[in-house]
């Protein structure tokens, strides 16, 4: 049973983790009783990526919404609210059909039986969501809700700093196992190859993926490798 | 327009201190009245005020660096001068420059935000008289719009410069990343030798990777 104490390290924890290049996923696996937890920059023109995961599930579960366009991490990031959903079988189909269905058809539908996101927000400034998941449907209590929500603003400090020490074109290899380097490369290659903008060649990459029922990442990873082309196939 | 409309969002801060020593100057029976506030270095400036009479007076106490609108704004506290003609040998220049305007009264009540003073309200009259109680009650009322109107313009504009700067990191690593993209087609090449195309485009030209890569994903440029 997690007690203050645990509470103040995790609170400690996260204040220390731009520092120390610690996780800042961790610190809510401590205190909450969820199975896993990933954070997401949901802000900017053209990118999401996952700034830590911190496990397969987690990752897939933003991975999921970022292809969709839809989830709890998207609701949290406009509404500024926890968005809590600990049936998603239940509640998760009036919300967000697609990611519910998405969630349900992937071998991750027994250990995701309940989501939780909430905003990272620094004042007025919206950074991303933390997505937490866990396979039981027992809601998270009132006094756990804001634990977490205390915990995200922290958490939210750390992402914006990263953001902001990160220096593009520094070198050549991503920042983070999670981003979406592939994807905007993809991007460019489709622009490119279709002499549209990057907006239409983004949403191209992702309705190919999701009329063939892959992610974006698949797709853009195949752009790369040359094993689709958008202009010498037409629209394949 | 009202106090109440340059409160919301998208007002104008020049126009909400305009508004506010006219308002001043109506409510409190003055024939004048003006905002001093002071910069980031702490230097006084006039930024609004009813007559140019009132203006020369408080520039004239700029200038010299004393005078009761100078007083208010060093001590933080209302400073009333009820006849400017019984001043004696205190603030000469100003007493000078105040009579000659046909200012027979002033008094200043300062913008005062966590403990510092930024600036100060300041009304004149041409009649002599006190600042009653309810007088400076309103005034300082009035400061106190002013002050949160202030504040709110710098929070926007704070707001929106923080904003920017996240945006602006956020975008520069998805463009050059497209940028890559665009150059690896165009030329049949890997990343890596697309992103050497890039950085050696930008070294050789002085221009930063970000606005590079912009301008190659918006096909302005062809690498």
């Amino acid at each position: 049973m997690p007690t203050r104490q645990a509470f103040k390290k995790a609170q400690r924890d996260l204040i220390n983790a731009h520092e120390r290049q610690t996780s800042l996923c961790d610190p809510f696996l401590d205190v909450l009783p969820v199975g896993g937890a990933a954070l997401s920059v949901l802000a900017g023109t053209a990118g999401q990526s996952t700034i830590c995961a911190s496990d397969d599930t987690a990752a897939r579960i933003d991975e999921m919404q970022f292809d969709l366009g839809e989830g709890p991490c998207w609701d949290a990031m406009t509404t500024r609210l926890p968005v809590l959903s600990p049936d998603l079988a239940v509640t998760g189909d009036a919300s967000w059909p697609l990611f519910t269905s998405a969630v349900q058809n992937d071998p991750i539908r027994d250990e995701v039986r309940a989501v939780y996101a909430f905003p990272l927000f620094v004042g007025s400034l919206g950074i991303g969501a933390v997505d937490l998941y866990s396979s039981s449907v027992a809601p998270l209590q009132s006094s756990q809700v804001t634990d977490a929500t205390q915990l995200a603003s922290l958490a939210a400090w750390q992402v914006l700093r990263r953001i902001l020490a990160d220096k593009p074109g520094d070198d050549l290899e991503p920042a983070s196992p999670h981003n979406r380097r592939e994807v905007h490369q993809a991007t460019g290659m489709v622009l490119a190859q279709l002499n549209i903008s990057a907006t239409d060649a983004a949403l191209l990459l992702r309705a190919h993926a999701f009329s063939n029922g892959r992610t974006v990442a698949e797709v853009a990873s195949d752009v790369i490798e040359r094993r689709i082309d958008f202009a010498a196939d037409g629209m394949p | 327009m009202t106090l109440a409309d340059t409160l919301v969002a998208g007002y104008d801060v020049v126009d909400l201190l305009q508004t506010l020593v006219d308002t001043c100057a109506d409510l409190l029976d003055a024939s004048a009245a003006g905002l001093m506030l002071a910069d980031s270095a702490g230097e006084l400036a006039v930024v609004a005020s009813t007559s140019e009479k009132s203006r020369l007076v408080e520039m004239m106490q700029l200038s010299s660096g004393s005078g009761p609108c100078v007083e208010c704004f060093t001590t933080g506290s209302p400073v009333t001068v009820s006849d400017v003609s019984e001043l004696g040998d205190r603030w000469p220049g100003f007493r000078e420059a105040a009579l000659e305007q046909g200012f027979r009264s002033v008094h200043g009540v300062p913008l005062r935000l966590r403990g510092n003073v930024i600036g100060t309200l300041n009304l004149f009259r041409s009649t002599t008289g006190a600042l009653t109680d309810e007088d400076l009650s309103v005034a300082q009322g009035l400061a106190d719009v002013a002050t949160i109107g202030i504040l709110q313009e710098r929070a926007i504009r704070e707001a929106d410069i923080a904003k920017n700067q996240l945006q602006n990191a956020l975008d520069s690593r998805v463009l050059i990343e497209q940028a890559k993209g665009v150059i690896a087609y165009m030329r049949d090449v890997d990343m890596d030798a697309a992103f050497k195309t890039l950085r050696a485009y930008s070294r050789s030209n002085n221009l930063n990777l970000r606005d590079v890569a912009e301008l190659v994903v918006n096909r302005s440029l062809a690498l």
